[in-house]
Formats: C-alpha cells, structure tokens, sequence
C-alpha cells in the first residue's frame, strides 16, 4: 500500500520526502566497499623537495537504494597516505537521487559521467575535474554535483545537465614526482576565467551540457556541447601578490562526437571535438594567457580473440591528434600527437588474473613516452592484488613508477 | 555405470570441440562476449561510469565451462556403444593450426623516398635556427626476407612462429630535378615471433619484433654543410596482418619505436654534441596475390627521429633545443610468398 500512497504525491522536485515514505519491503538495496593498502614508489630523484616513497589506505563506499521510480546512489572513497600528505584526498564521486516519470529520468547530485571509448585518449571526456595525482592516462575524477534531466527515446536518450558548481582539479605542485611544472614554481590557487572573461575565484558558474545518445545497429553514436569551466587545460598566471603561479582554467564550448561499432571482433572507436575558449579581458585579466581553440580526434581499434586456452586477448592500437600549432599543442596536452599499442591477457580463470600492457609514443617527440604493465588478480574471494610498473618521460623528466595494492572488498 | 559416465565425458568433450572452434570466429555468440575486463563498452552496453581499478565489488567467479549442446550429448536415457562394451576411437583434443602462414616471404620493390631535417629553437629565439636540410625527392630500391625456418615443409609449433627478419633499402638517384644532395640507407636485422588468431585463412595474425636498426645518411654534395648521420638503434615493433575478406588480399599496419644508441657525424663533439634521440615509425602496405605464390605490395612508412640537444656540441647556441629528421618512402614490391 505503500506504493499507491508514493504516486499520489506530486512527480516532481520533492524526491527526498517521497524516499522518507518509501519502506524498506519493497525497495532494493546494493552495497559494498572495499579498504585498499597500496605502496607507491619512485625511481629516487635526489631531490630533497619530493616525496618518492607512499603508502596509503584508501577506503571506498557504495550504496545503491532502489525504489520504483526512485533511485538513490552513493560512492565516494578516501584516501590517507602516511608519508606523502598531498595525496591525501576525500571524493564523493556519486550522491545522488533520481526519479523516474515515464521515459523522463531526473537525477540530482553529484555525478561521475564517463564519455569516453577510447582506452588513453580521451576528446569526449572533459565532464568531471581529475585528480592528476593518478594514472597518467586516466586520472581518478572528482564527483560534480549536477543536475540531468534525461529523455530516453528509441534506441538512447537525449540528457540535459546544469552543473552549478566548479570543483576544483588536483593541479599538481613542483614537489609531485608526476607533476610537469618547472622545479621551485610554487602553485597558487586555482583561478577561473568566466563567460564574460573576467576573473574569478568563485566556486560558483552557471554551466550546462547537451548529449544524445542512439545505438544505430552495431554502432553507437553520441554528440554532446557542453559549455563549461574547463578542468584540463589550464594555462598559468603569475600572481605578483603572492608570488605564485596560478593554474588558470578557461570557460570552454566544446562540441563533439563519439562513435564505436563492432565488426565481428573488431571494435573501432572515434572521438572528436571542437573546443572555442572565451578569451580573458584585458583589463580585467591583463596576465592571463588566453588557452588556444583548436580541434581534436582521437581513434582506435581493439580486436579480441579467444586463444585455445580459453583466455582473451586484445590488442589494441589508438591515436590522437590536436590540430594547432607543434608548440602550442604541446602545451595543451601530454597527448598531443600520440599512438598507443597495448595487449591485454584475461586469462577467464577463478582467480581473474588480468595484465594490461601499455606503450604510448609522441609522434611529434618520440623522445617522450609512457609505458605501463599492469597485473592484477584475486587471492580469496574478498581479496585482490594488483601491480602496476610505469614508466614514462614527458616534458623532459624521466619517470619509473611502481605500485603494489593489496584491496579487501567486501 | 563407470563406463556410461566415461562415455558421456567423451562424448561431452567431443561435443566441446566445436564450440572452442566458434569463439575464435568473428562474429560467434562466443567471440561477441568475449569481453576484456575494465574494456572499452560494446555498442548497446553502457560502459560503467567507474574505472575498472576503482571497482568495490568482488569480480564475479569466471564463468563455468558450457554444457555439451543439447544435439550432441547422450541423453541421460540413451544407451552408448560404451554400455555394450564397445569402446570407441580415442578422442584426441588438438588446437586447429593455420594453413595460410608463410615459412618465406621475400619482397623486392622500388618507390621514392624524402628526407627533411628541421631544427627546434628555444621560444622567441625562431631567428638563430640553423637552416633545415631538404633531400629532395630520390629514387629508392628496397629488399625484405622473412623465414620461419622452423615452419618450413609445413612444420609446425611454437618454435614455427619465430622468423628472421631482414630489411635493406637504399636511394640510387634524384628523382626531382637538380643534383643527388645526399644518399640514404637503411639496414634492419631481427627476431619476429608470429601470433595467428583463430584457424581461418581470413583472421589476422600478429607479430612482435625486434633488432638491430642502422639508418644512414651520407652528404653527397661539397658544396652543402651538412654532417653525416648514421643511426644505429635497437627497434621494438608490432604489426598487424589483416586479410580482406579473401585471404589474396590484405592490409598490414606496423609500428617500431626506435631506441636511438648513436647518430653519427650529426652528435659529435665538433657539431651538435650528446642529444636524446629516439625514433618511430609508422608503416604499412596494400597486398593483393593474384597468384597464389607471388604478391604485389603497395607501401608506405613515415620514420621520425627526434633529438634533443644536451648543449655539447660545438655547432651549439642558446637557440637550438632540438632537432627533427624525417622519413617518407613510397614503395611498390613484388615477391614470393611460400
């Protein structure tokens, strides 16, 4: 009786009342979490002002309520490390409620959104601020809170968000053995360049985003334009005041599109984007270095067999391709011009065992590479290892990397 | 009934054979699911929102074998040969091999090759770079052998996929107007192992590699002030084969990162001095048989090696952090495919 009570109040707005009434009996509940022990360890540098030696426990939470029509979703980890404090972090990836009207979706919260296809690159994906204190390729994202309205209709939907708040992205301090700022730049606070290309410090903008999504037979395709504060892309101002430099992110319009179709056991992938930065103003912001326009695509194949042993294999080979200027694409991103090969080895056992190796190459400077080996497998049923060796030089530093993460799930 | 249960498990693994066939074929219930864990999403499959790394839940327990199909498995009901006490064939359980690799294949071609050579300067200092140097476009020849001298007379195994390979190629004469500025080489010997996919002649085959890279540039003309280079690398590749529909006709792709051990004249000590160099190059080609033992190939590679200068050098200013020097070839070559 208690369902018959829930559709007699008003559809819309009020979702935290309408949970309140829901009981227990006629909901599902999904939870889990795990405690993660993890070493991180640097080739020593010699430099007394980085830290190459962590070790950190991170915990993780996750809860899922479902209530026909409501939905309610929580995940969010933590991570404390003992010798290394600027790895500390706190990130409350999802919190959200949703509720469900006919074809009509609407969720309220903080959202991790994942556009991507591609396995490095990444042109589509610009939704959520990072933690650059990560993988490489793909850094940990930072929850937003939002607002989606989605539309679902033939074979996908068409979603609408509001995001009202900026959270701000893990920029990394000269200290960081991953960091690419110049040694002895001391970081200021993150400065934002509004629509109207006035300064701010605000965590406050309004911005929005577009994105439909339809699979077409074997193939999906999605567009999106969003108009938002950049996260990944800063440029950097000097801060005469405080004597630092500030990480400067830049109101962006970015239009693109994602495609990925199968052809037997060949997955082809594709993402483009266009990307209009509002210039700063020149009174208001006479130091700021205006972030460049420009295009980007990025596109892969994975082909995936299984072998007589009964384990699958992927290979893997993508690409990614700024069209701006050599020296300007250079600073807008590591990948500016790069091809990636990369095999994974799921060998379909009890244990999961998994390796994925990596290799990253500029085109432009093959001199500048990533190359990572990861192996992960379980020891119990509520136990999981993994290892990952990385080595990479970018911007002219060399980096060799290995981690060890022992996880308990549970 | 020890021999019924034997039999059906004969029966059962029999029956299993085909279904191992069928997950190597594109396009099979078993190759679609065939999903790589913390992999891309599958058109119609949202991906998850969360990293693989970042998962909190226990992966589930891989999946257990598949029953025998239906139409191939004794019922439960139904008498065997093995209740009568007639025992049956053995069942051997052999991985099916390709019959479409090669143990030779040898090409010999001939195209146009470039070369441009750009120096990197410092920002603001674009002035003080040193001038590029331009090849022009130069008449090529070329040569490459691959033997798998362990698959040779049909041979097979794990030792059949490990080949020799070898490249050679050169530039014999200016095919743009104006004097041969400079004379190119190129010499490659290594160790390739062959990773075939699946049992039809239209699936594609791998291969990992590497050895030993010597690229050469001689200056030919007095009159240009130019040093020599001479790269000798160690070059770790991958390629792809991939037949197009027909296994007469197929598209190969390939990648070589180059680890660059010295360049020549170009980073001595009365030039340019110590420098980081590496290399990569990208390449691939066309092939169509219209014989059964002869191709023809239609190619292209792009080989970039990029440097950058440590300051050592005599020929070094504040300006020049750096350099570039590119190579684009052009080849049509025909050979033998045994």
């Amino acid at each position: 009786m208690s369902g018959r009570r829930r559709v007699r109040l008003p559809r819309i707005v009020l979702v935290a009342p309408l949970f309140l009434l829901a009981r227990t009996g006629a909901a599902d509940t999904l939870s889990g979490g795990s405690v993660a022990l993890s070493s991180r360890v640097f080739e020593p540098d010699d430099d007394d002002d980085t830290e190459d030696v962590g070790i950190s426990l991170t915990t993780r939470l996750e809860v899922k309520y479902r209530s026909s029509p409501l939905r309610l979703g929580f995940r969010g980890f933590a991570r404390l490390d003992a010798l290394d404090d600027t790895r500390n972090v706190f990130d409350l990836e999802e919190a959200n409620v949703a509720y469900a009207i006919g074809p009509l979706n609407l969720t309220v919260g903080s959202q991790v959104l994942n556009w991507s296809t591609t396995e490095a690159f990444h042109p589509s994906d610009i939704m959520n601020s990072r933690n650059f204190d990560s993988d490489l390729a793909n850094p940990e994202k930072y929850g937003e809170p939002m607002v989606e309205l989605q539309l679902r209709f033939l074979q996908g939907s068409l979603s609408a968000y509001y995001m009202p708040i900026r959270p701000e992205p893990n920029v990394l301090p000269s200290s960081s053995r991953l960091t690419f700022l110049p040694a002895g730049v001391e970081l200021g606070d993150t400065l934002w360049i509004n629509r109207d290309g006035s300064p701010s410090d605000d965590l406050f903008a309004h911005q929005g985003a577009l994105r439909l999504v339809q699979t077409v037979g074997p193939a999906d395709v999605s567009v999106h334009l969003v108009d938002h504060s950049d996260r990944n892309q800063p440029t950097f101002t000097f801060d005469p005041e405080t004597r630092t430099v500030r990480p400067t992110f830049h109101t962006v319009t970015q239009a693109g599109v994602s495609y990925v179709q199968v052809f037997g056991g060949l997955l082809v992938k594709l993402e483009a984007a266009m990307r209009t930065f509002r210039a700063p103003d020149l009174t208001e912001a006479p130091l700021v270095t205006p972030q460049r326009n420009h295009e980007v695509i990025a596109a892969g194949v994975e082909y995936t067999w299984t072998t007589a042993a009964g384990h699958q294999a992927t290979v893997i080979a993508e690409g990614e391709a700024i069209n701006q200027g050599k020296a300007i694409r250079a600073q807008l991103d590591p990948f500016q011009r790069d091809v990636l090969v990369g095999y994974r080895h799921f060998f379909n056992d009890v244990k999961g065992r998994d390796i994925l190796l990596l290799f990253i190459a500029d085109a432009d400077r093959p001199n500048e590479y990533v190359a990572s080996l990861q192996y992960s497998q379980r020891l119990t049923d509520q136990w999981n290892v993994a290892a990952v060796a990385r080595s990479f030089r970018l911007f002219g530093r060399d980096v060799n990397q290995a981690e060890l993460t022992l996880t308990r799930s549970y | 009934m020890s021999s019924r249960l034997a039999a059906c498990a004969l029966v059962g693994l029999a029956a299993s054979i085909p279904a191992v066939a069928l997950a190597d074929q594109p396009g099979s219930p078993a190759a679609a699911s065939a999903q790589p864990a913390g992999g891309a999403a599958r058109p119609g499959q949202a991906k998850p929102d969360q990293p693989a790394d970042q998962a909190t839940a226990p992966a589930p327990p891989a999946a257990e074998p598949e029953p025998p199909a239906d139409g191939a498995s004794a019922g439960a009901d139904e008498l065997t040969d093995a209740d009568f006490g007639v025992v049956g064939p053995d069942v051997k359980v052999t991985a099916a091999e390709r019959r479409d690799l090669s143990w030779l294949d040898l090409a010999v071609g001939a195209g146009l090759s470039t070369r441009k050579l750009d120096f990197e300067s410092a920002p603001g200092m674009g002035g003080l770079t040193p001038p590029p140097f331009r090849s022009g476009t130069s008449w090529r020849l070329s040569s490459a052998l691959t033997v798998h001298p362990f698959a040779w007379k049909g041979r097979s195994g794990a030792l059949g996929d490990l080949g020799l390979l070898a490249e050679y190629g050169r530039t014999i004469a200016r095919a743009d107007q104006g004097d041969e500025l400079s004379r190119e080489s190129q010499l490659y010997v290594g160790l390739g192992y062959r990773i075939p996919v699946g049992t039809s002649e239209t699936q594609p085959s791998f291969r990992l590699s590497a050895g030993y890279l010597r690229q050469e540039v001689r200056i030919l003309d007095d009159s240009v002030d130019f040093p020599d280079v001479e790269y000798q690398a160690l070059a770790i590749g991958a390629d792809v084969r991939a037949p197009i529909g027909t296994p007469r006709a197929a598209l190969c792709a390939r990648a070589r990162y180059i680890v660059v051990g010295t360049a020549g004249d170009l980073l001595a000590a009365d030039t340019y001095g110590d420098a980081r160099v590496a290399g990569l190059e990208l390449g691939g080609f066309l092939e169509v048989r219209p014989l059964a033992l002869v191709f023809l190939r239609v190619e292209g590679n792009y080989t970039r090696y990029s440097m950058e200068f440590n300051g050592t050098g005599m020929l070094n200013n504040p300006a020049v952090s750096g350099a570039t020097d590119r190579y684009i070839t052009g080849t049509l070559s025909t050979g033998l495919f045994l």
